[in-house]
Protein backbone atom coordinates (compact mmCIF):
# COMPACT_ATOMS: atom_id res chain seq x y z
CA UNK A 1 0.00 0.00 0.00
CA UNK A 2 0.93 3.36 -0.46
CA UNK A 3 3.08 3.23 -3.30
CA UNK A 4 3.50 6.65 -5.29
CA UNK A 5 2.14 4.97 -8.90
CA UNK A 6 -1.30 4.63 -6.68
CA UNK A 7 -4.38 6.14 -8.11
CA UNK A 8 -5.83 9.28 -5.64
CA UNK A 9 -8.68 8.66 -2.98
CA UNK A 10 -10.37 11.00 -5.38
CA UNK A 11 -9.72 9.40 -8.44
CA UNK A 12 -10.81 6.05 -7.53
CA UNK A 13 -13.68 7.78 -6.00
CA UNK A 14 -14.35 9.27 -9.79
CA UNK A 15 -13.46 6.37 -11.55
CA UNK A 16 -16.61 4.44 -10.17
CA UNK A 17 -18.84 4.33 -13.86
CA UNK A 18 -22.41 5.27 -12.98
CA UNK A 19 -24.52 2.09 -13.79
CA UNK A 20 -27.25 1.86 -16.44
CA UNK A 21 -30.45 2.67 -14.86
CA UNK A 22 -34.11 2.43 -16.66
CA UNK A 23 -35.48 5.87 -15.85
CA UNK A 24 -39.26 5.37 -17.02
CA UNK A 25 -38.99 1.71 -14.87
CA UNK A 26 -37.69 3.88 -11.95
CA UNK A 27 -40.38 6.44 -12.88
CA UNK A 28 -42.94 3.81 -12.60
CA UNK A 29 -41.57 1.97 -9.93
CA UNK A 30 -41.71 5.37 -7.82
CA UNK A 31 -45.24 6.08 -9.01
CA UNK A 32 -46.13 2.67 -7.12
CA UNK A 33 -44.26 3.36 -4.02
CA UNK A 34 -46.15 6.66 -3.91
CA UNK A 35 -49.62 5.29 -4.51
CA UNK A 36 -48.85 2.16 -1.71
CA UNK A 37 -48.04 4.93 1.14
CA UNK A 38 -50.47 7.43 -0.28
CA UNK A 39 -47.90 9.83 -0.12
CA UNK A 40 -49.21 13.54 -1.76
CA UNK A 41 -47.34 16.07 -3.71
CA UNK A 42 -46.17 18.92 -1.79
CA UNK A 43 -48.18 22.22 -3.17
CA UNK A 44 -46.45 24.70 -4.95
CA UNK A 45 -46.29 26.84 -2.04
CA UNK A 46 -45.83 30.27 -1.48
CA UNK A 47 -41.83 31.59 -1.34
CA UNK A 48 -40.04 34.04 1.13
CA UNK A 49 -38.82 34.18 3.85
CA UNK A 50 -42.45 35.35 5.72
CA UNK A 51 -44.61 32.55 4.41
CA UNK A 52 -41.72 30.32 4.97
CA UNK A 53 -41.32 31.26 8.56
CA UNK A 54 -45.00 31.59 8.69
CA UNK A 55 -45.60 28.28 8.76
CA UNK A 56 -42.87 27.10 11.50
CA UNK A 57 -45.62 27.76 14.18
CA UNK A 58 -48.32 25.52 12.52
CA UNK A 59 -45.66 22.41 13.38
CA UNK A 60 -46.70 19.58 15.59
CA UNK A 61 -44.57 19.17 18.32
CA UNK A 62 -41.51 17.91 16.66
CA UNK A 63 -38.06 16.81 16.99
CA UNK A 64 -36.26 19.74 16.79
CA UNK A 65 -38.98 21.50 18.54
CA UNK A 66 -38.26 19.17 21.58
CA UNK A 67 -34.44 20.02 21.32
CA UNK A 68 -35.07 23.42 21.54
CA UNK A 69 -37.73 23.12 23.80
CA UNK A 70 -35.63 21.44 26.00
CA UNK A 71 -33.32 23.77 26.16
CA UNK A 72 -35.89 26.78 26.64
CA UNK A 73 -35.63 25.61 30.34
CA UNK A 74 -33.37 24.96 33.46
CA UNK A 75 -31.96 22.10 36.30
CA UNK A 76 -32.47 22.14 39.45
CA UNK A 77 -33.40 19.34 42.17
CA UNK A 78 -33.33 16.50 40.08
CA UNK A 79 -34.62 13.30 41.34
CA UNK A 80 -31.31 10.91 42.06
CA UNK A 81 -32.34 8.18 38.74
CA UNK A 82 -32.15 10.93 36.77
CA UNK A 83 -28.98 11.99 34.54
CA UNK A 84 -28.42 14.96 32.66
CA UNK A 85 -28.32 14.18 29.23
CA UNK A 86 -28.45 17.52 27.38
CA UNK A 87 -26.93 20.84 29.28
CA UNK A 88 -26.46 23.23 26.09
CA UNK A 89 -23.07 25.70 26.55
CA UNK A 90 -23.02 26.50 23.28
CA UNK A 91 -24.98 27.03 20.15
CA UNK A 92 -23.92 25.75 16.43
CA UNK A 93 -27.03 26.65 13.61
CA UNK A 94 -28.35 24.18 11.24
CA UNK A 95 -29.99 24.65 7.69
CA UNK A 96 -33.43 23.88 7.20
CA UNK A 97 -36.07 24.35 5.10
CA UNK A 98 -39.66 24.20 5.88
CA UNK A 99 -40.01 20.87 4.35
CA UNK A 100 -37.16 19.48 6.72
CA UNK A 101 -39.34 20.87 9.48
CA UNK A 102 -42.71 19.40 8.38
CA UNK A 103 -40.86 16.14 7.73
CA UNK A 104 -39.87 15.75 12.04
CA UNK A 105 -42.27 13.51 13.54
CA UNK A 106 -44.78 14.17 15.90
CA UNK A 107 -43.25 13.31 18.84
CA UNK A 108 -46.89 12.80 20.61
CA UNK A 109 -46.85 9.69 18.12
CA UNK A 110 -43.71 7.88 20.27
CA UNK A 111 -44.98 8.56 23.92
CA UNK A 112 -46.57 10.52 26.15
CA UNK A 113 -45.66 14.27 27.02
CA UNK A 114 -46.65 15.99 30.24
CA UNK A 115 -48.10 19.47 30.46
CA UNK A 116 -45.27 22.42 31.23
CA UNK A 117 -45.84 22.88 35.05
CA UNK A 118 -45.03 26.33 36.13
CA UNK A 119 -46.74 29.27 37.84
CA UNK A 120 -48.09 32.41 35.49
CA UNK A 121 -45.70 34.86 34.38
CA UNK A 122 -45.56 38.32 36.31
CA UNK A 123 -45.15 41.64 35.25
CA UNK A 124 -42.48 43.19 37.56
CA UNK A 125 -41.85 46.83 37.70
CA UNK A 126 -37.98 47.01 36.87
CA UNK A 127 -34.86 45.19 36.93
CA UNK A 128 -34.28 44.84 40.58
CA UNK A 129 -37.69 43.24 41.22
CA UNK A 130 -36.99 40.91 38.24
CA UNK A 131 -33.65 39.82 39.36
CA UNK A 132 -35.28 39.52 43.16
CA UNK A 133 -38.09 36.98 41.55
CA UNK A 134 -35.90 35.40 38.45
CA UNK A 135 -32.64 34.93 41.30
CA UNK A 136 -30.26 36.17 39.07
CA UNK A 137 -28.96 39.43 38.34
CA UNK A 138 -30.80 40.47 35.30
CA UNK A 139 -29.05 42.79 33.16
CA UNK A 140 -30.39 45.45 30.63
CA UNK A 141 -29.41 47.28 27.41
CA UNK A 142 -27.23 50.49 28.27
CA UNK A 143 -28.15 52.09 25.10
CA UNK A 144 -31.22 51.75 22.95
CA UNK A 145 -31.73 51.85 19.12
CA UNK A 146 -32.91 54.64 18.11
CA UNK A 147 -37.05 53.08 17.68
CA UNK A 148 -36.72 51.44 20.91
CA UNK A 149 -38.50 53.03 24.38
CA UNK A 150 -39.41 51.85 27.62
CA UNK A 151 -38.96 48.33 29.04
CA UNK A 152 -41.38 45.59 30.43
CA UNK A 153 -39.97 43.05 32.82
CA UNK A 154 -41.80 39.30 32.70
CA UNK A 155 -40.51 37.11 34.64
CA UNK A 156 -41.33 32.97 33.74
CA UNK A 157 -40.91 30.69 36.42
CA UNK A 158 -38.67 27.76 36.67
CA UNK A 159 -40.61 24.80 34.21
CA UNK A 160 -40.82 21.13 34.61
CA UNK A 161 -42.23 19.09 31.80
CA UNK A 162 -41.73 15.25 31.03
CA UNK A 163 -41.69 12.87 28.36
CA UNK A 164 -41.88 9.05 28.32
CA UNK A 165 -40.93 6.98 25.53
CA UNK A 166 -43.53 4.03 24.48
CA UNK A 167 -43.77 1.26 22.30
CA UNK A 168 -47.30 0.68 22.39
CA UNK A 169 -47.70 4.38 21.59
CA UNK A 170 -45.37 4.33 18.28
CA UNK A 171 -46.98 1.22 17.02
CA UNK A 172 -50.41 1.93 17.30
CA UNK A 173 -49.69 5.57 15.54
CA UNK A 174 -47.84 3.95 12.85
CA UNK A 175 -50.75 1.31 11.94
CA UNK A 176 -53.17 4.47 12.24
CA UNK A 177 -51.07 5.55 9.22
CA UNK A 178 -51.09 2.24 7.53
CA UNK A 179 -47.49 1.39 8.72
CA UNK A 180 -44.97 -0.28 10.55
CA UNK A 181 -43.16 1.12 13.53
CA UNK A 182 -39.08 0.72 13.17
CA UNK A 183 -38.40 -1.36 16.06
CA UNK A 184 -37.99 1.11 19.41
CA UNK A 185 -35.02 -0.18 21.21
CA UNK A 186 -35.18 -1.39 24.76
CA UNK A 187 -32.92 0.89 26.18
CA UNK A 188 -35.98 3.73 25.04
CA UNK A 189 -39.13 2.23 25.79
CA UNK A 190 -40.21 3.36 28.89
CA UNK A 191 -37.24 5.84 29.13
CA UNK A 192 -38.63 9.12 30.88
CA UNK A 193 -37.03 12.85 29.69
CA UNK A 194 -37.71 15.53 32.45
CA UNK A 195 -37.01 18.61 31.08
CA UNK A 196 -36.27 21.52 33.12
CA UNK A 197 -35.41 25.26 32.80
CA UNK A 198 -36.28 28.90 33.63
CA UNK A 199 -36.54 31.07 35.18
CA UNK A 200 -36.44 33.02 32.54
CA UNK A 201 -36.56 37.03 32.54
CA UNK A 202 -37.92 38.77 28.89
CA UNK A 203 -37.86 42.68 28.92
CA UNK A 204 -39.15 44.23 25.68
CA UNK A 205 -38.84 47.48 24.31
CA UNK A 206 -40.54 50.18 21.97
CA UNK A 207 -43.20 50.07 19.48
CA UNK A 208 -42.68 50.34 15.98
CA UNK A 209 -44.12 53.83 14.44
CA UNK A 210 -47.76 53.39 13.00
CA UNK A 211 -46.62 53.61 9.32
CA UNK A 212 -48.40 50.59 8.04
CA UNK A 213 -45.01 48.74 8.02
CA UNK A 214 -44.88 46.39 11.00
CA UNK A 215 -48.14 45.03 13.19
CA UNK A 216 -49.12 47.14 15.88
CA UNK A 217 -47.64 46.59 19.27
CA UNK A 218 -44.78 44.57 17.25
CA UNK A 219 -41.89 44.87 20.00
CA UNK A 220 -38.48 46.34 18.36
CA UNK A 221 -36.21 44.52 20.96
CA UNK A 222 -36.91 41.61 23.52
CA UNK A 223 -34.24 39.99 25.67
CA UNK A 224 -34.29 36.92 27.15
CA UNK A 225 -32.32 35.55 30.03
CA UNK A 226 -32.48 32.75 31.51
CA UNK A 227 -30.83 29.73 33.71
CA UNK A 228 -29.29 27.23 31.17
CA UNK A 229 -32.13 24.30 30.85
CA UNK A 230 -31.41 20.51 30.52
CA UNK A 231 -32.70 17.38 29.67
CA UNK A 232 -32.72 14.65 32.19
CA UNK A 233 -33.18 10.69 31.55
CA UNK A 234 -33.76 7.97 33.44
CA UNK A 235 -32.85 5.62 30.75
CA UNK A 236 -31.80 6.31 27.34
CA UNK A 237 -28.56 8.15 26.52
CA UNK A 238 -28.51 11.50 24.45
CA UNK A 239 -27.09 9.71 21.46
CA UNK A 240 -29.33 6.48 21.53
CA UNK A 241 -32.73 9.27 21.88
CA UNK A 242 -31.47 11.64 19.16
CA UNK A 243 -30.17 8.55 16.86
CA UNK A 244 -33.59 7.05 17.18
CA UNK A 245 -35.71 10.10 16.73
CA UNK A 246 -33.26 10.83 13.36
CA UNK A 247 -33.98 7.44 12.28
CA UNK A 248 -37.58 7.62 11.73
CA UNK A 249 -39.22 7.99 8.18
CA UNK A 250 -40.10 11.31 7.09
CA UNK A 251 -36.66 12.79 8.53
CA UNK A 252 -34.84 14.69 6.03
CA UNK A 253 -31.78 13.18 5.70
CA UNK A 254 -29.72 15.90 5.11
CA UNK A 255 -31.08 17.54 8.49
CA UNK A 256 -30.19 14.33 10.19
CA UNK A 257 -26.96 13.89 8.86
CA UNK A 258 -26.35 17.85 9.74
CA UNK A 259 -27.56 17.05 13.37
CA UNK A 260 -25.88 14.34 14.10
CA UNK A 261 -22.06 16.30 12.84
CA UNK A 262 -22.84 19.17 15.88
CA UNK A 263 -19.71 18.40 17.47
CA UNK A 264 -20.39 17.89 21.57
CA UNK A 265 -23.86 17.11 20.87
CA UNK A 266 -24.83 16.99 24.59
CA UNK A 267 -23.61 20.73 25.00
CA UNK A 268 -24.53 22.64 21.83
CA UNK A 269 -28.37 23.93 21.25
CA UNK A 270 -28.74 23.38 16.98
CA UNK A 271 -30.51 26.32 15.93
CA UNK A 272 -32.34 26.15 12.66
CA UNK A 273 -31.97 28.57 10.11
CA UNK A 274 -34.19 28.76 7.00
CA UNK A 275 -31.93 27.79 4.07
CA UNK A 276 -31.40 30.38 2.10
CA UNK A 277 -33.39 33.21 3.99
CA UNK A 278 -31.37 33.59 6.49
CA UNK A 279 -27.93 34.35 7.43
CA UNK A 280 -25.96 33.27 10.43
CA UNK A 281 -22.54 33.25 11.57
CA UNK A 282 -20.42 33.14 14.99
CA UNK A 283 -19.62 36.32 16.68
CA UNK A 284 -17.89 37.38 20.34
CA UNK A 285 -20.49 38.90 22.82
CA UNK A 286 -19.45 39.95 26.06
CA UNK A 287 -16.06 37.91 25.52
CA UNK A 288 -18.22 34.89 25.03
CA UNK A 289 -19.15 33.20 21.50
CA UNK A 290 -22.55 33.35 20.60
CA UNK A 291 -24.51 33.05 17.38
CA UNK A 292 -26.35 35.91 15.24
CA UNK A 293 -28.89 34.88 12.79
CA UNK A 294 -30.20 37.45 10.75
CA UNK A 295 -32.55 37.34 7.71
CA UNK A 296 -31.90 38.25 4.35
CA UNK A 297 -33.75 41.32 3.74
CA UNK A 298 -32.61 43.16 7.34
CA UNK A 299 -35.61 43.03 8.61
CA UNK A 300 -34.99 40.65 11.63
CA UNK A 301 -31.88 39.43 13.51
CA UNK A 302 -30.90 37.74 16.86
CA UNK A 303 -28.07 36.25 18.83
CA UNK A 304 -27.66 34.00 21.81
CA UNK A 305 -25.31 33.22 23.40
CA UNK A 306 -24.18 31.66 27.71
CA UNK A 307 -22.54 33.17 29.80
CA UNK A 308 -21.86 31.70 34.24
CA UNK A 309 -24.74 29.29 33.55
CA UNK A 310 -27.35 31.94 31.89
CA UNK A 311 -28.42 31.88 28.39
CA UNK A 312 -28.63 35.14 27.02
CA UNK A 313 -31.33 36.21 23.59
CA UNK A 314 -31.99 39.44 22.15
CA UNK A 315 -34.00 39.58 18.72
CA UNK A 316 -35.38 42.49 17.44
CA UNK A 317 -36.41 44.27 13.83
CA UNK A 318 -32.70 45.69 14.06
CA UNK A 319 -29.74 45.68 11.88
CA UNK A 320 -26.78 43.51 13.30
CA UNK A 321 -24.72 46.30 14.09
CA UNK A 322 -27.54 47.60 16.51
CA UNK A 323 -28.47 44.08 17.61
CA UNK A 324 -24.76 43.49 18.64
CA UNK A 325 -23.95 46.55 19.82
CA UNK A 326 -27.23 46.35 22.41
CA UNK A 327 -26.01 42.76 23.46
CA UNK A 328 -22.79 44.60 24.05
CA UNK A 329 -24.48 47.31 26.06
CA UNK A 330 -26.38 44.87 28.65
CA UNK A 331 -24.45 45.83 32.36
CA UNK B 1 -34.04 -3.83 6.69
CA UNK B 2 -35.74 -0.17 4.92
CA UNK B 3 -33.86 -1.16 1.80
CA UNK B 4 -36.33 -4.89 2.07
CA UNK B 5 -38.87 -3.53 2.92
CA UNK B 6 -38.72 -1.23 -0.12
CA UNK B 7 -38.34 -4.09 -2.08
CA UNK B 8 -41.61 -5.42 -0.77
CA UNK B 9 -43.33 -2.48 -1.65
CA UNK B 10 -41.69 -2.35 -4.86
CA UNK B 11 -42.76 -6.03 -5.89
CA UNK B 12 -46.48 -5.53 -4.58
CA UNK B 13 -46.36 -2.12 -6.04
CA UNK B 14 -45.72 -4.02 -9.86
CA UNK B 15 -48.00 -6.89 -8.76
CA UNK B 16 -50.85 -4.00 -8.34
CA UNK B 17 -49.80 -1.96 -11.60
CA UNK B 18 -50.70 -4.91 -13.88
CA UNK B 19 -54.60 -5.35 -12.18
CA UNK B 20 -54.83 -1.45 -11.39
CA UNK B 21 -53.01 0.24 -14.64
CA UNK B 22 -54.88 3.69 -13.88
CA UNK B 23 -52.36 4.39 -11.01
CA UNK B 24 -53.05 8.44 -10.38
CA UNK B 25 -49.76 10.55 -12.11
CA UNK B 26 -47.63 12.83 -10.46
CA UNK B 27 -47.57 16.45 -11.15
CA UNK B 28 -45.86 17.22 -14.58
CA UNK B 29 -43.13 19.49 -12.99
CA UNK B 30 -41.92 16.55 -10.76
CA UNK B 31 -41.70 13.89 -13.72
CA UNK B 32 -39.38 16.40 -15.66
CA UNK B 33 -37.13 16.63 -12.10
CA UNK B 34 -36.57 12.74 -11.47
CA UNK B 35 -36.60 11.98 -15.37
CA UNK B 36 -33.14 14.70 -15.41
CA UNK B 37 -32.09 14.11 -12.32
CA UNK B 38 -32.60 10.58 -11.16
CA UNK B 39 -29.56 9.08 -13.34
CA UNK B 40 -27.81 11.58 -11.17
CA UNK B 41 -28.94 10.98 -7.93
CA UNK B 42 -28.43 7.13 -8.68
CA UNK B 43 -25.07 8.08 -10.01
CA UNK B 44 -23.47 10.04 -6.73
CA UNK B 45 -25.67 6.99 -4.23
CA UNK B 46 -23.65 4.54 -5.81
CA UNK B 47 -20.35 5.98 -6.05
CA UNK B 48 -20.61 5.69 -2.43
CA UNK B 49 -22.41 2.57 -2.31
CA UNK B 50 -20.64 0.62 -5.28
CA UNK B 51 -23.83 -1.45 -5.29
CA UNK B 52 -26.66 -0.58 -8.22
CA UNK B 53 -29.33 -1.63 -6.60
CA UNK B 54 -28.67 -0.25 -2.89
CA UNK B 55 -28.39 3.34 -5.06
CA UNK B 56 -31.44 2.78 -6.82
CA UNK B 57 -32.72 2.10 -3.45
CA UNK B 58 -31.72 4.98 -1.85
CA UNK B 59 -32.52 7.18 -4.96
CA UNK B 60 -35.93 5.99 -4.52
CA UNK B 61 -36.05 7.11 -0.87
CA UNK B 62 -34.54 10.28 -1.77
CA UNK B 63 -37.07 11.44 -4.43
CA UNK B 64 -40.38 10.36 -2.07
CA UNK B 65 -38.20 12.44 0.55
CA UNK B 66 -38.39 15.63 -1.56
CA UNK B 67 -42.16 14.31 -3.44
CA UNK B 68 -44.15 14.71 -0.21
CA UNK B 69 -42.07 18.39 1.19
CA UNK B 70 -41.20 19.94 -1.60
CA UNK B 71 -42.32 21.33 -4.74
CA UNK B 72 -41.26 19.99 -7.62
CA UNK B 73 -40.12 24.01 -9.27
CA UNK B 74 -38.60 24.92 -6.39
CA UNK B 75 -35.19 26.48 -7.36
CA UNK B 76 -33.39 24.56 -4.87
CA UNK B 77 -35.07 21.07 -6.19
CA UNK B 78 -31.83 19.61 -7.45
CA UNK B 79 -29.50 21.22 -5.31
CA UNK B 80 -31.17 19.59 -2.51
CA UNK B 81 -31.66 16.09 -4.12
CA UNK B 82 -27.96 15.62 -5.12
CA UNK B 83 -27.05 17.04 -1.19
CA UNK B 84 -29.77 14.27 -0.10
CA UNK B 85 -28.59 11.68 -2.37
CA UNK B 86 -24.81 11.73 -0.71
CA UNK B 87 -25.88 12.25 3.17
CA UNK B 88 -28.52 9.04 2.39
CA UNK B 89 -25.36 7.05 0.76
CA UNK B 90 -23.22 7.64 3.12
CA UNK B 91 -26.39 7.14 5.56
CA UNK B 92 -26.90 4.04 4.65
CA UNK B 93 -23.11 2.97 4.68
CA UNK B 94 -22.87 3.11 7.95
CA UNK B 95 -26.19 1.05 8.43
CA UNK B 96 -24.47 -1.86 6.39
CA UNK B 97 -21.18 -1.45 7.86
CA UNK B 98 -22.66 -1.36 11.73
CA UNK B 99 -25.14 -4.66 10.75
CA UNK B 100 -21.71 -5.94 9.32
CA UNK B 101 -19.44 -4.99 12.15
CA UNK B 102 -16.67 -5.02 9.80
CA UNK B 103 -14.94 -3.28 6.91
CA UNK B 104 -16.79 -3.53 3.85
CA UNK B 105 -16.34 -6.09 1.40
CA UNK B 106 -14.41 -5.37 -2.04
CA UNK B 107 -16.05 -5.65 -4.87
CA UNK B 108 -15.06 -8.54 -7.30
CA UNK B 109 -11.73 -7.77 -9.30
CA UNK B 110 -12.91 -10.12 -11.82
CA UNK B 111 -15.01 -7.35 -13.28
CA UNK B 112 -11.77 -5.01 -14.22
CA UNK B 113 -9.66 -5.39 -17.04
CA UNK B 114 -6.48 -5.66 -15.15
CA UNK B 115 -6.88 -8.12 -12.44
CA UNK B 116 -3.47 -7.75 -10.20
CA UNK B 117 -4.28 -3.90 -10.19
CA UNK B 118 -8.43 -4.25 -9.83
CA UNK B 119 -8.05 -5.72 -6.95
CA UNK B 120 -6.02 -3.53 -5.24
CA UNK B 121 -8.24 -0.76 -6.93
CA UNK B 122 -11.09 -1.96 -5.19
CA UNK B 123 -9.62 -2.84 -2.30
CA UNK B 124 -8.61 0.61 -1.85
CA UNK B 125 -11.82 1.76 -3.28
CA UNK B 126 -13.76 0.36 -0.55
CA UNK B 127 -11.15 2.27 2.19
CA UNK B 128 -11.45 5.36 0.38
CA UNK B 129 -15.83 4.61 1.60
CA UNK B 130 -14.45 3.45 4.82
CA UNK B 131 -13.02 7.19 5.39
CA UNK B 132 -15.68 8.86 3.62
CA UNK B 133 -17.53 7.63 6.88
CA UNK B 134 -15.13 9.36 9.57
CA UNK B 135 -15.20 12.55 7.88
CA UNK B 136 -17.57 15.32 8.86
CA UNK B 137 -20.89 14.73 6.71
CA UNK B 138 -20.82 17.79 4.58
CA UNK B 139 -17.03 17.13 3.96
CA UNK B 140 -17.64 13.65 2.82
CA UNK B 141 -20.87 14.57 0.50
CA UNK B 142 -18.74 17.53 -1.05
CA UNK B 143 -16.06 15.14 -1.82
CA UNK B 144 -18.52 12.28 -2.86
CA UNK B 145 -20.65 14.74 -5.27
CA UNK B 146 -17.40 16.52 -6.83
CA UNK B 147 -16.30 12.95 -7.56
CA UNK B 148 -19.62 12.39 -9.32
CA UNK B 149 -19.25 15.15 -11.36
CA UNK B 150 -20.77 18.08 -10.04
CA UNK B 151 -19.37 21.12 -10.60
CA UNK B 152 -17.93 23.25 -7.86
CA UNK B 153 -20.66 25.84 -8.66
CA UNK B 154 -23.39 23.00 -8.30
CA UNK B 155 -21.38 20.91 -5.11
CA UNK B 156 -21.18 24.69 -3.47
CA UNK B 157 -25.19 25.05 -3.69
CA UNK B 158 -25.81 21.27 -2.61
CA UNK B 159 -23.63 21.36 0.13
CA UNK B 160 -24.80 25.02 1.08
CA UNK B 161 -21.15 26.75 0.79
CA UNK B 162 -20.89 29.83 -0.78
CA UNK B 163 -19.46 30.00 -4.42
CA UNK B 164 -16.54 31.54 -3.55
CA UNK B 165 -15.54 29.81 -0.25
CA UNK B 166 -16.57 26.10 -2.13
CA UNK B 167 -12.32 25.94 -3.56
CA UNK B 168 -11.14 25.77 -0.27
CA UNK B 169 -13.64 23.92 1.43
CA UNK B 170 -12.94 21.19 -1.17
CA UNK B 171 -9.63 21.09 -0.54
CA UNK B 172 -10.06 21.21 2.91
CA UNK B 173 -12.14 18.25 2.10
CA UNK B 174 -10.13 16.51 0.41
CA UNK B 175 -6.83 16.85 2.38
CA UNK B 176 -9.34 15.40 5.47
CA UNK B 177 -9.61 12.45 3.23
CA UNK B 178 -6.01 12.30 2.01
CA UNK B 179 -5.48 11.93 6.24
CA UNK B 180 -8.21 9.28 6.62
CA UNK B 181 -6.87 7.20 4.11
CA UNK B 182 -2.79 7.53 5.14
CA UNK B 183 -4.07 6.17 8.31
CA UNK B 184 -5.05 3.31 6.80
CA UNK B 185 -2.01 3.37 4.67
CA UNK B 186 0.24 3.29 8.03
Amino acid sequence: MGQLNERSAEELLASVDAPAVDVPVALARFRGVVTSRGVSAASSGRSGWFSRVARLPRLPVAVAATLVLVIAFGATGLADSFLTIFQPQRFATVQVTPGDMRGLPDLSAYGTMSEPTHGPAVTVADAAAASAAAGFTVLTPARLPGAATGGRFQVVPRTTATFTFSAEAARATAAKAGRTAPPIPAGIDGTTLLIEGGPTVLQTYGAQPADGTMPANMPTLVVAQARVPSVNSNGASFEQVRDYLLAQPGVSPVLAAELRAVSDPTRTLPIPVPAGQANSKTVAVHGSSGVFVGDSTGIGSAVIWQQGGIVFGLAGTLTEDELIATANSLR
Amino acid sequence: MLLKKVEVETLSVRARAVSHPADPGLPAAFERLFSSEYRVVVGIAHRILGDRDAAEDVAQEVFLSFYGRHSADADYAAAWLRSAAAHSALNHLRGARRRTGHELAAPPAGALPDPSRAAEDAERLAHVRAALLRMQPKSAAAVALRASGLSYAEVAEAVDIKGDQIGTFLRRAQEALRKEMAKWDS
